[in-house]
């Protein structure tokens, strides 16, 4: 799995963190598997402990891991299932905000390719 | 060489001839089997009770040759790649043969010499020996007749790692772990810890085998433990550990010198799973067989871990050790 989070972007880093594991659920983690010990992933990032787990409970809020003491972060079945699509709008999301695209423009642009 | 011709000539020293020596040892101790008055001593059983049917010596044979041979060439099957051989391919192909001529030739023997009843043979070590003998002639001619193994790689030997993109100012982290299958895992625990609890309840009985059935499945279960690695590569370097600190490795970012990913295979390419220390100066850490990083150190020794997402790893430590020391 890989993680990656920019101290210099105006992102907060636990966001950063979270799109970082939504990302991963793209690339295809399985159902079941655990996300790193929120001890180790924040030493190893060079972040507070808590940024760890805040993206962890954001994640969780969303359905895509389950938070178990004892067992740390595990990924639902639901995230399991939808996770490409997830990780294609964020990618699409990203590259809207790059070339200047409004969230109107982008949404009227989904919907011109369903209706096609 | 092709690899049919290969498998061709693997498959003559592990199924070929050891079928054939088990075959005429079966024969022959087949036709002693109506001569045999009775039971004869068999020398095996956990019970302690030596006497068996005749008929046990001709079955074990069967049972055990036909099993190496299909065991072993069907790994070999699985395993073989066109060219040369790899040392181990020729080791593991044949060890049948050596199974069997010692088997067959050990069977023969005392069960000939209890044609005329049951009788311990004077001494069955001699002809233990003598088969271990012919056994391992026959080794060193099919190592003779097998082809050359190819040498033992050196160096670093797969394609070179792409860096993944990492921006200026990024953190970037890979961690993952590899492990044996969970079903695996799970009933290597349960044997282990059984095998444990057997062996507190002998000692507590006041047997002495006990004092080695406890040490023995702590031992197993460390070794168990090292079946279970993580891997995390940061800033400081990657980081090699097992399920309780053993095995460690950890190897900072300006001691690598060059990220690759492999393709390994356990049996073919080490001779078997665990951390092995082979030639070439090459530390393996061979959970399962697959794509593995390999990591070439300044000092010239080589680490190979089999890990899932071996690209994704060697991508990452690539990116960090390419980027500017802060």
């Amino acid at each position: 799995m890989i993680f990656t989070v920019d101290p210099s972007s105006p992102v907060p880093l636990f966001e950063q963190l979270a799109a970082s594991v939504r990302s991963e659920l793209g690339r295809g983690l399985a159902a079941g598997e655990r996300l790193p010990a929120a001890r180790d992933l924040a030493s190893s990032l060079e972040v507070n402990i808590h940024t760890v787990l805040r993206a962890y409970q954001l994640l969780r809020d969303e359905g895509l891991v389950d938070l178990r003491r004892g067992r740390g972060a595990v990924v639902t079945a639901q995230a399991a299932g939808y996770s490409p699509v997830t990780a294609i709008v964020t990618q699409l999301v990203t590259e809207a905000t790059r070339l200047g695209l409004d969230q109107d423009s982008v949404i009227s642009l989904v919907r011109k390719e369903f209706a096609s | 060489m092709s690899r049919n011709a290969l498998l061709f000539r693997l498959f003559i020293s592990s199924a070929f001839v050891p079928l054939v020596v088990g075959a005429i040892g079966i024969a022959i101790m087949l036709s002693w089997l109506p001569g045999i008055p009775g039971s004869v001593i068999v020398h095996w059983g956990l019970d302690g009770n030596r006497q068996g049917e005749a008929w046990f010596y001709p079955l074990a044979v069967g049972i055990i040759v036909v099993a190496i041979s299909a065991l072993i060439s069907g790994l070999l099957a699985r395993a073989v790649h066109p060219g040369a051989p790899s040392v181990y391919e020729i080791v593991l192909a044949v060890v049948p043969l050596w199974i069997s001529i010692f088997i067959t030739g050990s069977a023969v023997v005392l069960l000939g010499a209890q044609r005329n009843g049951p009788s311990e043979i004077g001494h069955p070590w001699v002809g233990a020996l003598a088969s271990l003998g012919i056994a391992a002639a026959a080794s060193g001619g099919a190592w003779l007749l097998l082809p050359r193994p190819k040498a033992v790689v050196k160096t670093a030997e797969g394609p070179e790692a792409k860096p993944l993109p990492i921006e200026p100012g990024q953190r970037t982290v890979w961690m993952g772990q590899v492990s044996i299958r969970p079903g695996v895992t799970v009933l290597a625990t349960v044997l282990i810890s059984l095998l444990l609890v057997f062996g507190i309840f002998t000692i507590v009985e006041g047997r002495p085998f006990g004092w080695v059935i406890v040490p023995l499945s702590i031992v197993l279960g460390f070794g168990l433990s090292t079946f279970d690695i993580h891997m995390t590569i940061d800033r400081r370097g990657l980081v090699v550990r097992g399920a309780i600190g053993v095995p460690t490795i950890r190897i900072p970012l300006d001691d690598v010198a060059r990220v690759g990913v492999v393709t390994v295979n356990g049996l073919v390419d080490t001779g078997g799973y665990g951390t092995r220390f082979t030639p070439g100066r090459r530390t393996i850490v061979m959970i399962r067989s697959g794509d593995a990083i390999e990591v070439l150190r300044k000092s010239g020794r080589t680490l190979v871990v089999t890990i899932d997402d071996a690209q994704g790893a060697a991508g990452v430590l690539a990116a960090l050790v390419a980027q500017p020391v802060k």
